[in-house]
Order: C-alpha cells, then sequence, then structure tokens
C-alpha cells in the first residue's frame, strides 16, 4: 500500500527533476532520461507487478509532461521493463558496470522504438545523425547515471517494504 | 499454492494493464480539441513543482551569471542582446510592412494588419527526449491561453500551444518532427511547409518547386494560411538549399530565429481562432 501511494509523487518529483532542473544545466545535446533510467532500475529491482506499475506510471507521466500526444512513452517504458526484466532473469545485476550497461541497451532501444514510430508517421531524412548524436550522448549519460538512481531506487524499495516487516 | 499465485501475479498485471488503457482514453482531448482532463490533472499537479525547481534552476543559474562570471558585464551584455533581438523583430515587421503596402497599393485597396492581443509566460520545463521539442510555460486557460495559440520568443516564432490546464500549457517548439506551418520565402513570396527535425539547430522547409531561386539569407515568414499563425512573424533564415536531380521539389534547410534551447520567457499570441473570440 505504502508502495502504490508514494509512487505517483516519486514518479512526478523524478519527471520534475528531469524537465525542469537537469535539462537546464544539462548541453542542449545531452539529454537525461530520469524516468527511464528508473524504469530500467525497476526491473533488476522489483517483482513483475510493482515494476509494471512503475513503468506504466512513467510512461504516462512522461506523455503527459513532455509529448505533444499521449501514448508513446506508456508503450515504450513497459516494453523496455518487459526487456530488461526477461534478461535480467539470467545474469546477476547488483555490479554497477552491468547496470550502466542494462541501462545504456534499454536507452539505445527506447530510442529505436521512438525512431520505428516517427519512421510510421512521417518521412525523415536527418534521423542517421540523431541515432549516431543524441541518442548516444543520452544513452551514455543515463548509463553514469545509473549507479547512482540504482540506490536510490534500493532505498525506496526498503521504504516501501517496510510496513510489510 | 503457486499456481494460485501465478494467477494473482497474472491478474493484477492485466487489471493494470486495462486501468492504464483506460487512463489512456481519458487522456485524450476531446471533440473541440481540449486537453484531456487526467492530462490537466497531471499538468496542475506538477505545476507547483516545476515552478519551484524553475526558480531554483533560475537562481542558480542567474547567481553564476551574475556573480561567478564578470559582474556587470553579463548583464549590460544580456541589455544589449535584448535591444538588438527587439530591433531585429522591428526591421523585420517594418520590411513586412513594406512588402505589404506596396502589393496594396498594386491591388488600389488597403487592408490594414491585424494586431493581437499577447500575454508573457515563463518556461517552467523543457526537452522531453532528444526528439521531443516541447516546453511547459506557466499560462493556462486562467490567463486565456487556449489551445492553438501562437507562442513567440523574442527573435521570431517559437511554436504554438498543443495542450493547456488551468495554470499551465505545452508548447509544441517548431523544432520538434511534429510540427508543420504554411510559411512563405519573404522575397520571393514562394508557399511551403516548414518542419521540423527533431534538430534544435536547424529544420527544413518542404514543397518549394525546383524551379524556384532560394538564396542563403533570405527569411522565412509565416504566411497567415490555416489561421493559426498570423501573417508575417519571422520563423528563420535560409541556411541551405538541398536541390536533388530526381525530387520534384527543394529542401530549403533554415536556422530558427528563436533560440529554443534557451527559452526562458515566451509571448503567447491571442489570435481570434485560437482564442474563440
Amino acid at each position: 500500500m505504502r508502495y502504490c501511494l508514494s509512487l505517483p509523487f516519486v514518479i512526478l518529483m523524478a519527471a520534475v527533476l528531469q524537465t525542469s532542473l537537469l535539462n537546464r544545466f544539462l548541453p542542449v545535446y545531452i539529454n537525461c532520461d530520469v524516468l527511464l533510467i528508473g524504469t530500467v532500475c525497476a526491473a533488476l529491482r522489483f517483482p513483475l507487478e510493482r515494476g509494471l506499475l512503475w513503468a506504466l506510471l512513467s510512461g504516462f507521466v512522461h506523455d503527459c509532461l513532455t509529448v505533444p500526444f499521449p501514448g508513446m512513452y506508456i508503450f515504450i517504458y513497459p516494453l523496455i521493463f518487459l526487456a530488461v526484466k526477461i534478461l535480467s532473469a539470467r545474469t546477476y545485476t547488483t555490479n554497477p558496470v552491468l547496470i550502466a550497461l542494462f541501462v545504456f541497451a534499454a536507452s539505445v532501444l527506447a530510442s529505436l522504438f521512438l525512431w520505428g514510430i516517427y519512421r510510421l508517421v512521417g518521412d525523415d531524412a536527418t534521423y542517421c545523425s540523431l541515432i549516431v548524436g543524441a541518442v548516444l550522448a543520452q544513452s551514455l549519460t543515463a548509463s553514469i547515471a545509473s549507479p547512482f538512481a540504482m540506490t536510490i531506487v534500493e532505498r525506496y524499495e526498503s521504504f516501501s517494504h517496510a510496513e510489510a516487516t | 499454492m503457486s499456481s494460485q499465485k501465478t494467477h494473482r501475479k497474472i491478474f493484477a498485471v492485466v487489471a493494470l494493464l486495462a486501468v492504464f488503457a483506460a487512463l489512456l482514453v481519458l487522456s485524450r482531448p476531446d471533440a473541440a480539441g481540449n486537453t484531456g482532463w487526467i492530462r490537466r490533472v497531471v499538468f496542475e499537479t506538477a505545476a507547483p513543482f516545476q515552478r519551484a525547481a524553475d526558480r531554483t534552476a533560475s537562481s542558480v543559474r542567474g547567481a553564476w551569471n551574475r556573480y561567478i562570471l564578470l559582474v556587470g558585464l553579463q548583464e549590460e551584455n544580456r541589455r544589449l542582446r535584448e535591444r538588438i533581438a527587439a530591433l531585429e523583430r522591428d526591421l523585420d515587421a517594418g520590411e513586412e510592412i513594406k512588402n505589404e503596402c506596396t502589393r496594396l497599393r498594386e491591388m488600389l485597396s488597403f487592408k490594414q494588419k491585424a494586431d493581437y492581443p499577447v500575454i508573457s509566460g515563463r518556461v517552467v520545463g523543457m526537452r522531453g527526449g532528444s526528439l521531443v521539442k516541447t516546453v511547459m510555460v506557466d499560462r493556462g486557460t486562467v490567463q486565456g491561453v487556449r489551445v492553438g495559440m501562437p507562442v513567440l520568443g523574442a527573435a521570431g516564432l517559437a511554436g504554438r500551444v498543443v495542450e493547456v490546464s488551468s495554470n499551465q500549457s505545452k508548447v509544441l517548439l517548431l523544432t520538434d518532427f511534429n510540427s508543420n506551418i504554411d510559411c512563405i520565402i519573404q522575397p520571393s513570396r514562394i508557399n511551403g511547409i516548414v518542419q521540423g527535425c527533431g534538430r534544435d539547430e536547424y529544420f527544413r522547409m518542404k514543397y518549394v518547386q525546383r524551379s524556384v531561386t532560394v538564396e542563403v539569407g533570405q527569411k522565412i515568414i509565416t504566411s497567415g494560411l490555416g489561421g493559426i499563425f498570423p501573417k508575417g512573424i519571422i520563423v528563420g533564415r535560409v541556411i541551405d538549399v538541398s536541390r536533388s536531380s530526381t525530387d520534384l521539389f527543394l529542401t530549403i534547410w533554415i536556422e530558427p530565429a528563436v533560440d529554443t534551447t534557451r527559452l526562458e520567457e515566451v509571448m503567447i499570441l491571442f489570435t481570434a481562432r485560437s482564442s474563440g473570440s
């Protein structure tokens, strides 16, 4: 219960941190997708139902606050979550390097999904340079930030489990 | 026991998906194009936190710019830049009025250029991702903002309002893939569609005939067609022209008049169509 009540607030704060603080101070070509990092960390730490709730809520809030039309990230984040969940079932994921690699791969995957969506809705001649430039920069930033994010997610996990103990 | 647990898990996942599918449906805009109520709730909930974060960011940035970097010079530079932007805007407006007068005289008629009320707003959130080019502005329906209103930066057009709640609105920038605006090349009066490329440094103009001569440095302004953007607002300047032997049309690359990565204050234009008056 504590998890369900506090999660919307946590996700909203992460979205505000991303849109109103980090993106203001980071260089233009670097975008730190805090909600995506959180989703990957949730996939590595939480059971399926809790993690899926995290991913769906992150996608929904991201859609509401940044995307001009509804339904883009609410589709992408759960897919990323499931991909990471399936892959991480076979690996030991407390190592920070592995976590960073997972986040890097997830960020690239999310960008590829976005690319697919944009390709579906219209033509694009300049996307290749975006993939190499913006997406790689974004993925690297996300992977560097992921060990810190994981620490916060772990603390949040113990906070949300406190009611059960 | 284990099977019961699995069933419970499946039920929870299905229930979650159903709830969020319902949320998606509720967040759709209504028939009049107004933002879905559930999205308005998220906007309004995030608004105070975004404003607080914006104030924090502004004060930190302000302290850095004003005191740690060269005191005084920075402030003077900012003032002069604003002055230059204002003068350039006046010059652009004058040039457009001159062109318009010439054409109108030729037609032996006169039509007064429409003048719209403006409200200023502060950018409180920006950049949803590398490809999503939107900003959040701290003005909403309470201040009279409606979906579709044009948004201007200091030097020209920045975008348009796509979603609005009571005290906050989302602006789709010209650089976003989803932004398509009917514009004209100022000296030749040739129409084309200006579309964002997902890049902050440039966007492109499509559907301009290959036979047209376009030169680097020419200004691109809104055409006024479609009724959303008033005619004559500067959008950018031509920086390159791609002329392929197989294409029917030119692709014109344009440098935005407004640096959308540094937007802090914007002006929202109360045009007749978007305000519903």
